[in-house]
């Protein structure tokens, strides 16, 4: 059985508008050790996939209306509040898109990533490397110095000196990084990623997928990467899922879906892509245009 | 991106627009009574004197035989001490209070306007000098200033109104200008410079036109206040001299009463709370219908 | 820190000068003959000549604010046409009543605003919150001096619970005078009777002056927070794990509360300027009543003085305000 099983999973969200169909059964399979790319447009219902293993969409204006998502045999859609929250930050971590306005601009980093290792201390001890019925001075202490070590382990320079700083005092590469030390600082088992490196610079995106790879190779990490960029698809994943109104067309082996796409979507997908050699005028589009969701698709 | 915002992609038009908000409005139930209050008290204010039972004691007829009657059927909010019927007066204080309230707004905001398009689009030292000049003006208590601006003029309607706008301004000025001040960076503004448009024209016909929104928000929250600062300085005496049927004023004649005749300062006082209470339910509805963001 | 303070401090110096030239402005040009009217009916040309040099009418405008400015610093603050006394006496006279008033208004807001905001924003949507605010769109609008007779008439009078006007009754004995405000002296003074009896003449007014404030600091207490709650750096902190109490109480609060203190130091501003609605209801012998004579009597010193002092609370508590923000806003420190 898989780390992660999403079957049938069907999710409406209610606007002004009504209440509208975004997830249309969704079935995804992750395990330890594979890194998952789901792919799509914007409004093809990626985003929420990833909310709704954590049970992060709001409920209302959401609704599930069918399907299931098991965490390592857990069932998260009936789950209490209580227990989601025992395995967010110590087996489901997240990083989101935006690293400005994810970190609260109110706080050091350092109290930040102390408050999620001590909140995962108060579940798995061990992550701290105190027994149970240790103290709060201890478990503080504890707590910083796995902050300093994941801020080291991040690649941010001096972590020593920048742990007491504010988040706007650091770049966004550098601020993403944090987020990624938070992410990891509870020892997930699954890592959740919605777009972690399109806020980025070209330049700083390449560095933050290495790292991103490096930690994930090391601690065998079960990866879902939710993002519309093929590029990086193809740097990082081992696995693609591509997504279309609410609906997953097809999955794969990256290589395989890369070489032979079955679905005419994928096709055009890829086919969107610059290359090297693509000429002036040549860029392909899709036709037609960005589907509200709900608005029945093929 | 977070869930509670992205359901999906809607491109959507003018119309639209209009729609959606007036779909949020009518959604909320205290909007929707704020609005019918208001009418109610349009129409009261314009239809005014014909409503009312007894016109004549409005232009000052006394009845001193008929001095502090509790509420009774013939005079349902009881008689004052000159005899004159309170719901008449409360009725034609109506048209009093609701006019000189928009009137100190609308002259408030077109005063406002001025200063702050100016001071936005002109820039430079010029900017400088109007803000600092409206700073300090906020910072100086602007009952007392209005207060002392009526008082020197003369009692009577127009100059209270003008006294009060007078201070009302500075909020207007500090609005429009960061509007002018953001809009003019924009495309439309550049396209129109390009096209040969001459400063005062590009300002009058493309960037005011888009600081409405905002200026029309702020003044129907506005209006509520307004109308309570006229009752304010009718009941300290400043502006407006009897037999004038000004709510505030009312009360604050009322009080020699207290607290036996009751029904001669709690009447004009409800009215007042109405009226302010009306508008604020109002405005409040059409700022969260234009901002739904605000209210999930 | 300490840069960000420093460089509010100073800029207090060009703002108080300004402020004081443009209240002098305004004062004078305002229409009217405030000599004419405090000499009387009767007074010759030669006894109008004679005040107006007395008062220092007659000099050139720029000599008449450099005189007005010096004395200022000097402490003297002119003199009251009407009352025949310094200004500054006046003040020292009148301002600690009126102080007093607005600080036990404004403490009263924030004990029972703040609080009711939280609740309305964690309730959010549910009955509580609905009746909040209607409650308090209606404490806004209702008129302070309208709602400080109504107290009167059903707890002064109907219910006898408290006393109907007057801020110390005459048959009492005031508490030794330190720093002017009764409940502090009575305080020092370890006098308990005295701060029995002005307490209970604080209350009434005090809540009619304090319920605008309250309401407003409870909408935006809710809105703060709702609009906080929203933001993306709660949703990293619910999905790392971090309850939800510690993320309203630590993470949201804090962000928060920067706008509720905004609206406290415009508060103390506001309410000092309309404390004179309160103090004619309640006979409360502050500036607010001191500064309506002295507008009917078009008697310049005492209008300027009472503008002036309380454009300099509002510019001192705005500062205060700026630095509690940078306290808890770190960034606008770097600005």
């Amino acid at each position: 059985m898989a780390l992660l099983e999403i079957s049938g999973l069907e999710l409406a969200m209610r606007s002004y508008a009504g209440e509208t169909r975004v997830l249309n059964g969704i079935d995804l399979a992750i395990d330890r050790g594979e890194v998952w790319g789901v792919v799509g447009e914007t409004g093809s219902g990626k985003s929420l996939t990833g909310l709704s293993v954590s049970r992060l969409v709001p409920c209302p204006p959401g609704r599930y209306l069918g399907g299931s998502i098991r965490f390592d045999g857990f069932d998260v859609l009936s789950a209490s509040p209580a227990q989601m929250r025992q395995l967010r930050g110590t087996k489901i971590g997240m990083i989101f898109q935006d690293p400005t306005t994810n970190l609260n601009p109110a706080f050091r980093i350092g109290e930040q990533l102390q408050d999620v290792a001590l909140r995962a201390g108060v579940i798995a001890p061990e992550i701290l490397g105190l027994e149970a019925g240790a103290s709060r001075r201890a478990r503080r202490h504890a707590a910083r110095a796995l902050a300093l070590a994941m801020l080291d382990k991040v690649g941010i320079p001096d972590p020593a000196s920048r742990i007491d700083d504010y988040p706007h005092q650091f770049s966004g590469g550098m601020r993403q990084r944090v987020l990624i030390a938070m992410a990891l600082i509870g020892r997930p088992e699954l890592l959740i990623a919605d777009e972690p490196t399109t806020a980025l610079d070209v330049s700083v995106q390449a560095q933050i997928l290495r790292l991103l790879y490096g930690l994930v190779r090391e601690r065998n990490l079960a990866v879902m990467f939710i993002t519309h960029n093929l590029g990086v698809v193809a740097q990082i994943c081992s696995y693609v899922a591509v997504m279309y109104g609410g609906r997953i067309l097809e999955t794969g082996p990256v290589r395989q879906i890369f070489k032979q796409p079955q679905h005419r979507y994928t096709r055009a997908l890829l086919a969107a892509v610059p290359r090297r050699d693509t000429k002036r005028g040549e860029l392909a589009g899709i036709a037609g245009s960005l589907m509200a969701a709900g608005s029945g698709p093929c | 991106m977070t869930a509670s915002t992205q359901t999906g992609l809607t491109l959507s038009s003018r119309a639209e627009n209009r729609r959606r908000v007036l779909h949020y409005f009518l959604r909320n139930r205290l909007a929707v009574l704020g609005l019918a209050l208001v009418v109610a008290l349009l129409f009261v204010a314009l239809a005014g004197s014909s409503l009312a039972p007894y016109h004549d004691h409005i232009a000052g007829k006394v009845n001193a035989g008929m001095r502090l009657k509790p509420p009774s059927a013939a005079h349902v909010f009881g008689t004052n001490e000159v005899g004159q019927d309170v719901l008449t007066l409360v009725l034609a204080g109506a048209r009093i209070s609701l006019l000189a309230g928009i009137a100190v707004v609308f002259f408030g905001a077109l005063v406002g306007t001025a200063i702050g398009a100016i001071a936005g689009y002109l820039g430079g030292w010029i900017d400088e000098v109007l803000m600092r000049f409206t700073d300090l003006m906020l910072a100086l208590p602007s009952l007392i200033l209005a207060m002392a601006v009526a008082a020197a003029l003369g009692p009577s309607l127009v100059n209270m109104i003008f006294a009060i706008a007078m201070s009302w301004w500075p909020g207007y000025a500090r609005l429009v200008r960061g509007e002018v001040l953001s809009k003019k960076e924009e495309m439309f503004v550049v396209a129109a410079r390009a096209i040969g448009a001459g400063g005062p024209r590009i300002l009058v016909r493309h960037v005011l036109p888009n600081v409405v929104s905002p200026i029309a928000v702020k003044m129907s929250l506005d209006i509520g206040f307004a109308i309570l600062t006229v009752a304010s300085l009718g009941f300290i005496g400043i502006g407006v001299r009897p037999p004038t049927p000004e709510w505030g004023l009312m009360l604050s004649i009322a009080r020699v009463n207290m607290p036996d005749a009751w029904w001669t300062a709690i009447f004009p006082g409800l009215a007042i709370f109405t009226a302010v209470f009306a508008f604020n339910l109002l405005g409040d509805g059409l700022r969260d219908a234009l901002d739904p963001q605000g209210r999930r | 820190m300490l840069r960000y303070s420093l460089r509010r401090i100073i800029l207090l110096v060009p703002i108080l000068i300004g402020l004081s030239m443009l209240v002098f402005a305004i004062a004078r040009l305002l229409p009217g003959d405030p000599i004419g009217l405090a000499a009387g009916p009767h007074a010759t040309a030669a006894d109008l000549a004679r005040m107006r040099q007395e008062f220092g009418f007659d000099k050139p405008l720029p000599l008449q604010y450099w005189d007005y400015a010096m004395g200022l610093l000097r402490g003297d603050w002119g003199m009251s046409l009407y009352s025949r006394r310094p200004v500054w006496q006046d003040l020292a006279a009148y301002f600690p009543a009126t102080l007093e008033l607005v600080i036990t208004a404004m403490l009263l807001a924030i004990a029972i605003g703040v609080p009711a905001g939280i609740a309305a924003a964690v309730w959010q949507d549910g009955w509580p919150d609905y009746v909040s605010r209607v409650v308090s769109l209606a404490g806004i609008s209702a008129p302070r001096f309208f709602l400080g007779l109504v107290l009167q008439l059903l707890v002064a009078v109907r219910l006898d619970l408290l006393p109907l006007s007057g801020r110390f009754p005459l048959i009492e004995m005031p508490p030794a005078k330190v720093t002017g405000l009764l409940t502090i002296d009575s305080m020092l003074a370890g006098d308990l009777r005295a701060l029995g009896v002005s307490l209970q003449h604080l209350v009434l007014p005090a809540f009619a002056m304090a319920l605008s404030p309250m309401a407003t600091l409870m909408r935006i207490m809710r809105s703060s927070i709702i609009e906080t709650l929203r933001q993306d750096y709660v949703l990293t902190e619910r999905a790392l794990g971090l309850s939800e109490q510690l993320i309203l109480w630590k993470y949201v609060l804090k962000n928060a509360l920067s706008a509720t203190l905004t609206t406290i130091g415009l508060y103390i501003g506001w309410l000092l300027g309309g404390t004179v609605l309160v103090e004619t209801v309640f006979d409360w012998p502050g500036i607010g009543l001191y500064a309506t004579n002295a507008i009917i009597a078009q008697d310049f010193m005492p209008i300027i003085g009472v503008t002036l002092s309380i454009g300099v609370v509002f510019v001192v508590s705005s500062l205060l305000v700026d630095l509690a923000y940078g306290a808890l806003n770190p960034r606008v420190r770097y600005e």
